[in-house]
């Protein structure tokens, strides 16, 4: 884990509503990645935990997944508690990152915002004036301090060309867990508190 | 001038008292130079003479005294009077800001002045912008104040302990009359505000789909009777995406809007609903009915074009009660009210952040 050291001065987290509480120690977990399909065969990831807890009673249990033979991902493991809304949460939203050039990360940002027709939260893109308002300061400057080696769009930081080079995204080193921690809390966790997307629809 | 209080922080106290202050070292200053320029008529009576001419006419003349700022203000702005023409520079301005400062001063007076930097800062530029002309040190005072208050807002201000002058307390019946406000607030907070006080047992969930209500999966909107209806519609003003609402002993309803605990309605018929008595603080501006609708004095923009909902039934009981070109202000719980020097302020009506101007009300 490369900010291993910083980790542990930083138990928790406040950002936004949200308080993350970073769990010591990492186990092996049984299961099926996201991005592969329902009959894959399970396998195994290195799983690091972490809490999200808020002012309006969230406590939300997710893991970082470290898989054997897939792409990384952060998703929900257990909602312990919280309001009706929040079971947003535990269904949609989880972040599947994507293994990019030299082996660092790339993470991509969309947040949980309110679908009016839908009625409920979808992840959809979202500007950088947006990330920045759900948290009320600068979300790069926040994930540059956490140790993100890159912010912008996929085309500038990762030389991507199809129709994903316009999504924002930031690229971090293997298993740095505040800054994926810290932007899983705001882009779902904190969207989802601040009912992001119902005032602007 | 030198020497005068100004705040160091938002501390509710020396924001009283420095309004305190102020009022009365205007009223001071606008009595003496008044004073002196009355002796260069050789009008030595003058306030006597104010009042027997007021009395002539048959107007109202309750002052005791020319170091009123109540009375400086009510004779400077009348064109009859002979202090409109002391004051030089006497324009539509200067009255325009000194009507406002007198609405303002009587919200004070009645404890219903929000005592934060922002009033404070609104206060300070209207003492400004009536003593300037005259040439009054309190002027002096008004900049000061105007330039230490927006430091603060602005974070640019470093407090230093103590402050060198401490800003005298406000007169015991003003803060009396806060205390009777704040008492209030803590009660029960307008609908939007942050919830005060504990978290109440009873949970019942608001479906926005269904506009049900549900305790342990089961429907309780009847409980509600006739009011049903309004109920649910006013939760949902407040509480958009419903959810689970805390409801305490009185009725209260408290949910989680944006990560806060907010006043979201009632749960049965609001206590003293039907009282005329003026509750919260009084919305830092002026309006005027125009007999069709209701104009803000500050941006110029009509209500029936600013509000999120028809405000037909809100002019239809204003035009009851108010005549066109009737000035009204409003508090945070959307009581409406014409401002007034005597007696307590009585209700005219009620709004609430649906059929009012956009972001001035809580929610």
């Amino acid at each position: 884990m490369g900010n291993e050291e910083s980790l542990f001065e930083n138990l928790s987290i406040s950002v936004g509503k949200c308080e993350v509480e970073f769990i010591q120690g990492t186990k092996t977990s049984l299961g099926k990645p996201t991005s592969q399909r329902q009959d894959a065969s399970e396998q195994l990831a290195q799983l690091t935990t972490f809490r999200v807890t808020s002012s309006d009673e969230l406590n939300l249990m997710v893991g970082l997944y470290v898989w054997e033979e897939a792409a990384p991902e952060v998703r929900p493991i257990e909602l312990l508690a919280g309001l009706q809304k929040h079971n947003e949460l535990k269904g949609r939203g989880g972040m599947s990152l994507i293994i990019s050039q030299g082996q660092k990360w790339l993470v991509p940002l969309r947040v949980l915002k309110y679908n009016k027709t839908k009625g409920y939260f979808t992840l959809q893109g979202a500007s950088e004036e947006e990330l920045d308002s759900l948290i009320g300061q600068s979300f790069r400057d926040l994930m540059t301090e956490l140790g993100a080696k890159a912010f912008g769009s996929r085309e500038a930081i990762d030389q991507e060309s199809n129709n994903k080079r316009n999504q924002l995204a930031m690229i971090v080193e293997p298993g740095n867990l505040e800054a994926l921690a810290v932007a899983y809390a705001v882009t779902r966790a904190q969207a989802v508190i601040l009912d992001f997307g119902l005032d602007v629809e | 001038m030198s020497g005068f209080s100004l705040p160091v922080d938002d501390d509710e106290v020396t924001i009283l008292g420095i309004i305190s202050a102020i009022e009365r070292s205007a009223a001071l200053e606008f009595a003496e130079y008044l004073g002196h320029q009355f002796d260069a008529l050789d009008q030595n009576e003058w306030f006597e003479d104010v009042r027997h001419y007021r009395k002539s006419l048959g107007q109202p003349f309750t002052y005791k005294h020319p170091a009123d700022l109540r009375f400086i203000i009510n004779e400077a702005v009348q064109e009859d009077s002979q202090i409109w023409h002391l004051i030089p520079n006497m324009n539509n301005a200067w009255s325009t800001a000194a009507h406002t400062l007198q609405g303002r001063l009587n919200s004070y007076h009645h404890g219903q002045l929000k005592p934060d930097l922002h009033s404070l800062l609104q206060m300070a530029n209207l003492f400004v912008a009536i003593t300037s002309s005259a040439g009054l040190a309190v002027a002096d005072w008004g900049r000061a104040l105007t330039t230490r208050v927006k430091d603060i807002l602005s974070g640019a201000y470093e407090k230093c302990s103590p402050p060198s002058i401490l800003a005298p307390a406000a007169p015991a019946e003003v803060t009396q009359k806060y205390d009777k406000t704040r008492e209030e607030l803590l009660k029960r907070p307008p609908l939007g505000s942050r919830w005060l006080g504990n978290k109440p047992g009873r949970k019942i969930t608001l479906d926005r789909r269904t506009r049900d209500l549900y305790e342990d999966g089961i429907s309780v909107a009847d409980e509600l009777g006739d009011i049903r209806e309004g109920t649910v519609t006013t939760w949902l003003r407040y509480f958009p995406l419903g959810g689970e609402v805390w409801i305490a002993q009185d009725g209260a309803a408290m949910g989680y809007v944006k990560g806060v605990a907010r006043m979201v309605g009632w749960f049965g018929p609001e206590p003293e609903g039907k009282s005329d008595s003026v509750r919260g603080f009084v919305v830092p501006k002026d309006f005027e009915f125009t007999g069709g609708d209701v104009k803000d004095l500050e941006s110029g923009q009509f209500l029936s074009s600013s509000s999120e909902e028809p405000v037909g039934d809100l002019i239809e009981v204003l035009s009851q009660r108010l005549c066109p070109g009737d000035r009204f202000s409003i508090t945070d719980y959307g009581d409406i009210f014409k401002p007034s020097t005597e007696g307590e302020l009585k209700r005219v009506t009620r709004a609430h952040k649906g059929i009012w101007f956009e972001g001035q009300l809580p929610g």
